[in-house]
């Protein structure tokens, strides 16, 4: 158990991105986003020859020197047994020392890959739970052999970075920036539990019956989590609550890219910039009793705050 | 009555018609019951069902009153952003207490000649 408490206590020294690359399936681009020098590199690595990686090997140099590195990784859910995907995440815990904990899962006669308590977003509900209760066990299973939690390793759907940034900065990315957004959220867990929740945030309609009524104090718990807005005196604007309705299904069209669930957080993340609410996520299982659990405050400008 | 439109309004008509009709009908599923919270999906549901409801109304006064049949051939409402304005201003005579535009995006989705069913099938 003392190595888990360590885990808690020490703070992260590095954070890894790694995303597929837009082209070519075997090759993934990689970020390191040094938070004490405040330093961001980036490279690009080969599944066929991921030892010659020289990114990669900086990073086996620095956990030598006991770096404390989160990795985040942007991939689909689901992916073949023999994808580039599983290639690169077997791989990297030679340089990283941050372990891969996955499911192997049969889907329409197919053996395929699934990280560890990501979304499952099957049409069959029943299906669905059997994955889940399936990836819940091995879980628990390599809890109990390892002490250690998949935190280690951070799931996002794919997309998610891009968006992110194109949401702090309405403008499209270039690939340095993609890497950077989806380091900014592997270093604050308040944002990647936003992201990685499966739960449905609130509808518009939540939204205004929030700053019209304040209704249920703007909570809305859902999957493991529970959401909540909170106007802020002097700071929320209360004019043309009624055009929020639009605003949320304009937002949805600006991140077509992604999965529906993740749509309606950025929508609710569009309309808490706009009218200037702020946002939590708390786990319902683990709440981390010394953090606010905070995903936007309007109060502060948002690149200061993302990387206090 | 005539609706008085800005810039603003323009750009709000402009809006809405690039919406699908699910989002459409969730803008107006949030003006459906302030008594009742929906989910997403449940908010497009709810506004699917409001639309039923009204459609009685918007009939009579879209495809009868106003004889949307006869209107709809005029050149000048070839222009969706047009024809969204003149049913919009004529559901707002009705004080029905929903956003007209939105309303009238919806039938234009549907496509005039399709809601009151006079001929053709046409989607606009």
């Amino acid at each position: 158990m003392w190595s888990f408490r360590k885990k808690i206590t020490t703070s992260i020294s590095h954070v890894v991105a790694v995303l597929e690359h837009s082209e070519e399936a075997n090759l993934f681009n990689i970020g390191v986003l040094d938070i004490n020098k405040k330093e961001f590199l980036m490279g690009e690595c080969s599944t066929e020859s991921i030892e010659q990686c020289e990114i990669l090997n900086q990073l086996k140099i620095l956990n030598k020197d006991n770096a404390n590195i989160q990795l985040l990784v942007e991939f689909p859910l689901f992916f073949e047994e023999n994808s580039s995907y599983h290639v690169i995440l077997s791989k990297l815990p030679q340089f990283t020392n941050c372990e891969f904990i996955h499911g192997v899962f049969e889907i329409d006669n197919r053996r395929m890959i699934a990280g560890i308590g990501a979304e499952l977003d099957l049409d069959n509900q029943i299906e669905n739970n059997i994955m889940q209760n399936k990836i819940n066990k091995l879980i628990v299973n390599l809890f109990e052999k390892t002490h250690r939690t998949s935190e280690k390793i951070m799931y996002l759907q794919p997309n998610i970075s891009k968006c992110y940034y194109k949401f702090i900065f309405d403008t499209e990315p270039s690939l340095r920036e993609i890497l950077l957004a989806a380091s900014v959220i592997g270093y604050n867990k308040n944002i990647f539990r936003f992201f990685f929740s499966s739960g449905i945030v609130h509808s518009s309609q939540d939204i205004v019956q929030t700053l019209k009524y304040n209704f249920l104090q703007g909570r809305v718990v859902s999957g493991n989590e529970v959401f909540i807005l909170e106007p802020i005196d002097d700071v929320t604007d209360y004019n043309n609550i009624d055009k929020i309705y639009m605003k949320y299904e304009l937002s949805k069209n600006k991140y077509a890219c992604l999965e529906e669930n993740d749509k309606y957080k950025f929508s609710l993340l569009e309309i808490c910039k706009k009218w200037k609410i702020k946002l939590y996520c708390e786990n319902v299982f683990n709440k981390d009793i010394n953090s606010e659990c905070v995903v936007y405050d309007p109060t502060m400008p948002l690149i200061d705050w993302l990387i206090k | 009555m005539e609706l008085t439109l800005n810039v603003a309004d323009l750009q709000e008509i402009n809006d809405l018609l690039t919406l699908d009709d699910e989002a459409l009908f969730s803008i107006l599923g949030g003006y459906a019951d302030e008594s009742a919270l929906y989910q997403p999906i449940g908010q497009i549901e709810a506004g699917k069902k409001l639309f039923q409801n009204l459609n009685g109304t918007l009939h009579e006064v879209i495809c009868e009153k106003w004889k949307a049949n006869e209107k709809i051939d005029n050149p000048k409402l070839n222009d969706s952003v047009n024809l969204v304005v003149a049913i919009g201003d004529t559901i707002a005579s009705l004080h029905l207490g929903f956003p007209p535009f939105v309303i009238a995006a919806i039938i234009v989705k549907i496509g005039i000649r399709e809601f009151c069913k006079c001929g053709h099938s046409e989607k606009k």
